[in-house]
């Protein structure tokens, strides 16, 4: 039979007249004006809305995706503490099953952004031109394309002519740049690409749509067999979680750029989505707490908390990007330096903005923020840790930014960029925050939110 | 209930008056009322960290963390300039195509510098702020005072607090129903 | 906060077992230092000892002779001392994790093996530091390591990986060294009261520091715990990673890859709670201890194997899928040639002991199961000493060019060594849970139902001690106690 928990709790609605139900309605009018202008920029320069949608869809998808890892770890370890913060988290995460929507720009896009796949890319026309020889998949065999291909451009053109000579250099690599790209053909095909963005999809919308309705049932029936279904499947949800993470992150980004790869890149976008998502549940929560809403159940303990999370999640990821800039800056290979080297080129005669930015990213995502919230006594007060959120989460967008963008080019801030963000944002938020309106603040029925209330730090 | 008053030796004076209590909750409640009373160089004995206990006392916040902070920023500049001197100045060695002091190259052992005396800052200062360590107490005059570090809880107000009153302040802490009550002496120097 | 009675229909527990009480977890465990040793324990000393001879007689040998004895070639410059290095150091992490990061994490059933994991990362990181020690060929030099003017006028190189091994491994023992220290202060003061002999209470009050349970002491003894656990988990997250960057900082495919640093944590962690494991199914039989370190634990135990194990499986799948996704034949050739390669056999023993092993973990039959349990423990130190062989030897024994390419053979100055350092750490091991509390006394007191000052259980307050004052050890209070903790639970 449903095992039941003795209730004392009851539930917690938004005030009537508050202005957060209307918060959804801002966030979609918000979104409407950013599809607008997404329309717009599509239709003069469809290439650059494309890079400006990866970035904005990314910017979104990692909050979204770190609130689902919150809301099922929560359910793994069986903690007690975070059982009133879980609901806004959840409301976060039910903005999941927009991304649905939001890749479709993505998927329209995406021959014209990545060059791999072959229509409007330099790598694409050598791609195709190496496959005509027939070689096998591996770089090697094609060092050998490229011989041919200098040779080609050897009977073309005065060997004495240092231009030519340049010019034959410039083709063989390409050329072999290509070959590489043609290797990876088993994976980077067009196929395969919108194969996978449909299962990523479904597993996103599908695990929030889960989580969220065991929570919300909860609510109604106070039955414990919705806790414990949502502890069973929490195993199997994170495994699809760090897989689809990991290869959407390939596949978006890292492919961006086809000869690129680290293997560290899927921890690296975990870790950038629970920094982005902890900013995100600070700056909800304190939100909430200045319109006296969950200023009781919501304690400066639990604020506490999740200042920690924040603060632990924001020095892992310091850990996990300094790892990769660093070993990649030691070994100084060719093939994998590139990364950095669009990023920080100090060359004269180089545009150094992308440097710039980086030297932004440094300073503000990581340096101030990192000294900031490492008192006890910021992560306890409610004014100043919302600054602490406002920053991570503004230097999240251009972190981001920089990671997209440097592929089309130069540093070019666009309207495009803000437009495709704010559709994002808008549509994504809008979906989540709708959930304010309909449901209790807390999981009132929870068996662990009698502790969660009096939850105290030692 | 009250134990004899040891008479040894006459160059004695009292020390502090030790109450014994047989639970937290106990204890817990003593330990606000002396702190209502005003007493201030008083102190709860207990096996292990009794949660609330700092309040019920109404101790300021440790200050440890600033020792901790201050030793952490003199660890991460004695490695930056250690390597700077070393690698930089008196002996450069260009590896791996980096000048003889490039910053990145070395932030492992920044960290671990700043790390090792953080802990060091911690550990030394904990003992610093403690007073330890100190193997010799009045307080372990009193036999049943060994049952601290087992099962059994204690608060003692010593003699030096001005408000200290041997017959007063023993009848204020029979009011608080310990399980029992001695006076402890030191020797007079 | 405080106490809560668990709620099993959740999967909640209690932390002991009902009836525990104060006096019974002082009982217990400063009785296994007081009491005589049990026949088991001197048996296991007889063998440590004897392992320990083996390692003086070869690292007597090796310095005599040089390194020479070992199996190491060209192109196989690291063999099995540098993998003895890194799966020591590996082991070292579960102590400073269960301790550190459970800590923050509120994890509170880690009191029952927090000290004992402590142990082993010291003693382990002795083990360790060992190696890299006599790996330079002549040990009587190796201050050269250390920033300090000798009569060459050189200084150390800081860009060099190995020197910021030095740093992290050294930062690591004495701050591992620091916090264990701390945390068994108050531990020492319980046997110095309950000292019978001068000896004991002049030795273990010297190592008490004259701690007295004062609650201004115990404010900032509590914080300085924080503050270590909180300095002690970059740490440890940093200590394999500098390991790691022995290997990933150089050029070498198959070394040089982005995941390392969190790869080789997972790895620690993994191998560092397999070993925990080993040792403590045997400590926990052979000094009767079932009731404090319960099944429960236990089995959270396996539960983070199956984590970190399934994590490292992430890893291994990264590096094979990058490999080939780099498109760089060298890199597709060295993951090719380890699991099809002459060293085929080493890297699917890997897999099969880490990867593989660890699943049974998802059924919890399996996971209660202990001599199951215990096999799977030492499978998975098998599983990560092989890690540690694969990245090394299958590495470097195919260089760029087939005209250095070659095998490594372990020769028996290789097993003895390996062999020996056994010795050093179950002699330091055996010593140690005789001599000192090997389980938390004070943080498994306050995690006991009767440690809440709200807990309000009848039996334990004041009438129950009324029979009682005067006397410790009597059977009237504990009885009291094991009525109110069996209450507590049973609610």
């Amino acid at each position: 039979m449903a095992s039941t928990h003795e209730h004392t709790v009851s539930e917690i609605r938004l005030p009537e007249g508050s202005a957060w139900h209307k918060a959804w309605q801002y966030f979609l009018a918000v979104g409407a004006v950013g599809l607008a202008g997404s329309a717009f920029g599509y239709h003069s320069d469809p290439k650059r809305f494309g890079f400006a949608w990866v970035f904005a869809l990314t910017t979104v998808l990692m909050i979204g995706l770190g609130s689902l890892f919150f809301v099922v770890v929560q359910h793994v370890v069986g903690a007690y503490w975070s059982v009133t913060v879980r609901r806004i988290a959840e409301m976060v995460m039910s903005g999941l099953p927009s991304i649905v929507v939001l890749v479709i720009p993505l998927l329209v896009v995406a021959p014209r952004v990545y060059s791999w796949m072959g229509e409007h890319g330099e790598h694409g026309e050598h791609a195709a031109a190496a496959t005509h020889t027939e070689h096998g998949g591996t770089a090697h065999d094609h060092g050998g394309t490229a011989h041919d291909h200098g040779g080609a451009a050897h009977d073309h053109a005065d060997v004495s002519s240092p231009v030519a000579l340049a010019h034959a250099e410039h083709e063989a690599e390409e050329a072999l740049e290509a070959g590489i790209v043609d290797g990876k053909k088993a994976y980077l095909n067009k196929g395969g690409f919108y194969g996978r963005a449909a299962g990523y999809v479904a597993v996103w919308s599908v695990l929030a749509l889960l989580y969220m309705r065991w929570s919300i049932k909860q609510d109604e029936d106070g039955d414990l067999a919705h806790t414990n279904a949502a502890r069973s499947l929490a195993p199997i949800a994170l495994i699809l979680f760090g897989l689809t993470l990991t290869f959407a992150g390939i596949d978006w980004l890292m492919s961006l750029d086809p000869l690129w790869y680290s293997t560290i890149f899927g921890v690296y976008l975990f870790a950038m989505g629970m920094v982005s998502f902890f900013a995100t549940l600070i700056l909800l929560i304190t939100g909430l707490r200045a319109s006296g809403i969950l200023v009781k159940e919501i304690s400066v303990e639990h604020l506490h908390d999740v200042g920690k999370f924040q603060f632990g999640f924001l020095s892992f990821w310091a850990y996990i990007a300094f790892s990769q800039f660093f070993l990649i800056y030691y070994a100084s290979i060719p093939e994998e330096v590139t990364f950095f080297h669009k990023r920080w080129t100090l060359d004269p005669g180089a545009d150094h903005a992308w440097a710039k930015v980086t030297v932004v990213l440094i300073a503000l995502h990581f340096i101030v923020p990192f000294i900031f919230m490492m008192s006890r006594n910021i992560k306890r007060n409610t004014s100043l840790l919302p600054v602490g959120a406002v920053l991570l989460l503004a230097t999240h967008v251009i972190e981001v930014y920089w990671i997209v963008l440097p592929n089309f080019g130069d540093l070019s801030p666009a309207l495009v960029d803000v437009s495709a963000l704010l559709a994002c944002v808008g549509i994504f938020f809008g979906v989540g925050l709708k959930s304010l309106t309909v449901h209790s603040l807390i999981a009132a029925k929870d068996p662990r939110i009698e502790r969660a209330l009096s939850f105290e730090q030692v | 209930m009250s134990a004899p008053t040891p008479t040894r030796a006459a160059k004695k004076r009292p020390a502090l008056l030790l109450a014994q209590f047989e639970s937290t909750a106990d204890v817990l409640h003593a330990a606000e009322k002396v702190r209502e009373a005003g007493y201030q160089k008083w102190d709860v004995h207990t096996p292990f960290p009794v949660h609330g206990m700092d309040k019920a006392m109404g101790l300021p916040d440790s200050k440890l963390g600033w020792i901790v902070a201050t030793m952490a920023i003199i660890g991460f500049c004695s490695a930056l300039s250690m390597y700077y001197f070393m690698n930089g100045v008196d002996y450069a060695i260009i590896v791996g195509g980096k000048p003889g002091f490039s910053p990145p190259a070395a932030v492992p052992v920044y960290f671990e510098v700043t790390v090792l005396l953080s802990a060091f800052g911690t550990v030394f200062g904990m003992f610093h702020l403690n007073g330890l360590p100190r193997h010799h107490h009045p307080i372990f005059e009193s036999d049943r005072f060994a049952a601290v570090t087992d099962d059994k809880y204690f608060i003692s107000i010593e003699a030096g607090d001005s408000k200290f009153d041997v017959n007063e302040t023993r009848g204020f802490l029979e009011n608080l129903h310990p399980t029992h009550i001695e006076l402890l002496e030191e020797a007079v120097s | 906060m405080g106490y809560h009675e668990p709620l099993t229909e959740i999967g909640e527990f209690p932390l002991v077992q009902p009836g525990t009480t104060m006096r019974v977890v002082t009982e217990t465990v400063a009785g296994v230092t007081e009491n005589p040793a049990p026949k088991g324990w001197w048996m296991l000393f007889a063998v440590a000892l004897s392992f320990l001879g083996i390692f003086g007689g070869t690292i007597g040998y090796l310095f005599w002779r040089g390194v020479g004895i070992w199996g190491n070639n060209n192109p196989v410059y690291w063999g099995w001392d540098i993998t003895n290095f890194v799966w020591w150091v590996g082991i070292g992490h579960a102590g400073t994790l269960i301790s550190a990061v459970l800590f923050l994490f509120r994890q509170k059933w880690r009191t029952a093996i927090n000290r004992f994991a402590e142990a082993m990362t010291i003693f382990a990181v002795i083990c360790a530091l060992i190696f890299p020690g006599i790996h330079v060929g002549r040990p009587w030099l190796a201050y050269y390591m250390f920033p300090l003017p000798n009569q060459m006028g050189i200084w150390p190189n800081f860009k060099s990986p190995l020197l910021w091994d030095l740093f992290a491994v050294g930062t690591y023992f004495t701050v591992s060294l620091l916090f264990w220290y701390v945390g068994l202060i108050p531990d020492f003061a319980t046997l110095r009261d309950r000292s019978k002999t001068q000896v004991r209470r002049v030795v273990y009050g010297l190592l008490a520091f004259g701690w007295r349970g004062s609650n201004r002491h115990w404010q900032n003894y509590e914080r300085a715990y924080l503050i270590l656990a909180a300095l002690s988990t970059p740490l440890v997250l940093s200590v394999h990673s500098v390991v790691s960057f022995d290997f990933a900082t150089s050029l070498e495919p198959g070394w040089h890859t982005t995941i390392f640093p969190p790869y080789f944590v997972a790895g620690a962690v993994f191998s560092g709670f397999a070993m925990v494991m080993t040792l403590l199914l045997v400590t926990r039989q052979v000094f009767k201890l079932e009731h404090i370190v319960t099944m429960k634990h236990l089995d959270l135990m396996n539960k983070i194997m199956l984590v970190t194990g399934s994590l490292v499986g992430y890893a291994y799948a990264m590096e094979f899928f990058t490999a080939w996704y780099s498109g760089n034949t060298y890199e597709r050739y060295v993951f090719m040639n380890r699991a099809f390669g002459p060293y085929a056999w080493a890297y699917w023993a890997m897999v099969s002991c880490n990867v593989i092993s660890p699943q049974f973990y998802w059924f919890k039959s399996l996971r209660q199961n202990i001599p199951l349990m215990f096999v799977i423990s030492i499978v998975i130190n098998i599983g990560m000493w092989f890690e540690r062989f694969v990245i090394i030897v299958t590495s470097l024994h195919r260089d760029f060019l087939p005209g250095s390419w070659g095998y490594f053979h372990a020769t028996i100055f290789d097993f003895c060594t390996y062999l020996g350092t056994f010795g050093v750490f179950f002699t330091l091991f055996l010593l140690f849970i005789r001599w000192v509390p090997m389980i938390a006394i004070a943080e498994v007191k306050a995690t006991l139902p009767e440690a809440d000052p709200h807990f309000s259980a009848a039996g334990t307050g004041s009438h129950a001690s009324h029979g009682s004052h005067g006397s410790h050890g009597e059977a009237h209070g504990a009885a009291a106690g094991v009525h109110a903790a069996a209450h507590g639970v049973a609610e």
